[in-house]
């Protein structure tokens, strides 16, 4: 890619924020920072148009720079804390499913696995769909939502670690499965 | 996986993804990552789903806003001179080569024409290669310096100019304003040998220790805004806020300095109390403040320590001082404007919030009309100006009860205004009508307000320039 028009390149983004962020906080990155980190392997990725082969996979590519730029937090110590933990990245990366990558390209699955959360969040209990509103809503810790609904830390923890394995697996069902 | 590990792993995730292990049960949960790919695999389950659910429940992180985020961090970025850029692409696969990617990218012309023309005004001794920070504003024969986007500064560099203001902006968060005329060598990313010149700074926590050095003292940071005026006579050095030490250069003993307290410094007569005078920093204080540029009706408020600035008195004037700055806000934040545009003023404003991302730190600056004497029947007057900051505006508050509820939140710790008045109300004239504009890139704000014998004040909540780097 030689170069490419604002609108082209605002194109790409929508087409990759979404794999991208996902990648990003699959890597270890704080929540606060996927963002942030996205927003700069954007940038780099505009700046440095040229070094793209178009042969080349642009997502992979996008992800490289994201994956340099996590590493790159590793190394400043002070900016350690854009990372959960400085460990986690290389931990990650040594397991990276290619395939679930290279599914995490396509935007029409992403757009679905979007729709997908809507609908498995409907399958969820009262009170599990309640403890995940509260966290990701309502921002709230376990400890907050425990004293809230008069449970120990610890069960929202476990209410929170299943509701968001019940969805994860959801997800995957309802995108193999379309029409069920 | 046994059971009471697979429990403990998914409780230690749990924190893990809170944000609210400690590093000893950190070292635990890498250890049995470690120990189990399967626990890697549930690990990145858990952050991809509980990134969606974010992504799904946070409207800060919808795509719009991120789309929009990107396009301003992109108007105002400048990569071609950036070694940093280089540094990542270079670590790909399989990047060209890109060599002198800066003269390419404006043309080997030009950059041999810009060389010639800068070294008119400015004297470079041999810099040792390390960007320790950037110009972030320069006026008048220092504005010649600051090219489009960001302009670094090397270690080693010398600088010099007759007239008018350059900011530095350090990569440890310092930020430095120097007023001609001026001739100073950044030799360190904490340290400024300063023979001449007028030098206002303000150093946040990853700063401490930041120095000064002029030929007959040296300053150091112990966390602050502090000046110095320095001359062939000696150096001046006053505290707004803070705490430095004051010595001369082979003095045992530095003498402390605090808030609102002032020395000088001279090779024949040593150390010697001043009274505090902010006058000379009138220039510098504002830019490092983060205003950099008033017109019409508004005026930087004197350069003064934070507790005298609330009760500044003017009747021609609106005058415009920071609060505190570099805060991380946890709270809900509430506010009645936002956004580019113009802002009518209405007699019930509806209160809006907004919630502060984790990430993000902020400052607050007062726009104060405050005349002189109190509560005395006084005709209405007219006030029209604008003040651009250095980094975006997030919010205005121009409600009492919005400013009284952001008081505790914005004001120093040892100061509690009590008068705070807000623009809600119309004076009692149904024809007039305050207003605001917010400028497209939100630097800068305009206003449009008539005031009488109150405190009038608008709050104005910015985002912390260095935000993005992490501190």
């Amino acid at each position: 890619m030689s170069q490419v028009s604002r609108e082209a390149f605002s194109k790409l983004i929508h087409e990759h924020q979404s794999s991208l962020r996902s990648y990003i906080r699959s890597l270890g990155v704080r929540l606060a920072w996927v963002d942030d980190i996205a927003q700069e392997t954007f940038i780099l990725a505009y700046k440095k148009q040229d070094s793209y082969n178009e042969d080349s996979d642009y997502g992979a590519w996008l992800r490289g720079i994201a994956r340099n730029l996590v590493m790159n937090e590793i190394s400043k110590s002070a900016r350690r804390r854009r990372l959960l933990d400085q460990r986690i990245p290389e931990i990650v990366s040594a397991h990276e499913d290619s395939n679930e990558v290279i599914s995490l390209d396509d935007k029409e699955f992403n757009a679905q696995r979007q729709d997908a959360l809507q609908a498995c969040l409907q399958k969820l209990s009262e009170r599990a769909r309640i403890i995940i509103e509260a966290r990701y809503f309502r921002e709230q810790t376990s400890d907050m939502i425990g004293k809230d609904l008069a449970m120990k830390a610890t069960a929202v923890r476990k209410a929170l670690f299943s509701a968001r394995k019940v969805l994860a697996r959801c997800i995957s069902n309802a995108l193999a499965h379309p029409s069920s | 996986m046994n059971q009471s590990r697979d429990s403990q792993f998914e409780d230690l995730l749990g924190r893990f993804l809170e944000e609210n292990l400690s590093s000893e049960e950190t070292d635990l949960f890498v250890s049995l990552l470690k120990q189990d790919s399967n626990r890697v695999a549930q690990l990145r389950d858990q952050l991809l789903t509980s990134e969606l659910l974010s992504r799904t429940f946070d409207t800060s992180r919808s795509v719009s806003a991120f789309a929009e985020s990107l396009k301003l961090r992109l108007e105002h970025s400048d990569a071609d001179a950036n070694e940093f850029v280089e540094s990542i692409i270079e670590k790909l696969p399989e990047p060209k080569v890109v060599t002198f990617p800066w003269v390419r990218s404006i043309g080997i012309a030009a950059a041999a024409c810009m060389a010639v023309f800068f070294s008119a005004y400015f004297m470079t001794l041999a810099p040792s290669g390390e960007q320790v920070a950037t110009i972030a504003f320069a006026s008048d024969s220092a504005a010649t310096y600051k090219t489009t986007g960001e302009t670094p500064i090397q270690t080693g560099q010398k600088v010099e100019f007759d007239d008018g203001l350059i900011r530095l902006d350090f990569a440890n968060g310092a930020i430095v304003t120097i007023e001609g005329p001026a001739s100073f060598v950044v030799q360190t990313g904490d340290h400024i040998d300063l023979a001449e010149g007028t030098l206002n700074a303000w150093c946040p926590e990853t700063a401490h220790g930041f120095k000064v050095t002029t030929p007959d003292a040296e300053i150091v940071d112990l966390g602050t805004t502090f000046g110095i005026a320095t001359s062939q006579g000696g150096s001046e050095v006053a505290v707004f806020e803070g705490e430095v030490t004051l010595g001369q250069n082979d003095a045992l003993s530095p003498r402390h300095l605090f808030k609102g307290e002032a020395a000088r410094s001279t090779i024949d007569s040593g150390l010697t109390n001043i009274d505090f005078d902010g006058s000379p920093f009138e220039k510098t204080w504002p830019v490092t403040s983060g205003i950099l540029d008033t017109e019409g009706s508004i005026h930087p408020s004197p350069p003064n320590v934070q507790s005298q600035l609330y009760d500044y008195e003017s009747d021609e004037n609106l005058i415009i001082f920071p609060e505190k700055r570099n805060l991380q806000l946890t709270e809900k934040v509430p506010f009645e404007f936002r956004g580019p545009g113009d802002h009518a003023i209405q007699e019930k404003q509806p209160i809006k919030t907004f919630k502060p991302k984790a990430s993000k730190r902020f400052r607050s600056y007062l726009l104060h009309y405050n005349p002189v004497g109190k509560e005395m029947d006084s005709p209405l007057r007219n006030f029209q100006g604008s003040v651009t900051f250095d980094n975006r505006i997030i919010a205005i508050i121009a409600d009492s009860a919005s400013l009284r509820a952001t008081d505790e939140i914005f004001q120093s710790e040892d100061i509690r205004f009590d008068r705070s008045r807000g623009l809600e109300t119309m004076h009692g004239q149904g024809d007039v009508i305050d207003s605001i504009n917010i400028s497209e890139d939100r630097k800068t704000l305009d206003i449009d307000f008539y005031a009488n014998s109150a405190v009038d004040q608008i709050r104005v909540i910015v985002a912390e320039a260095r935000e993005k780097e992490g501190e």
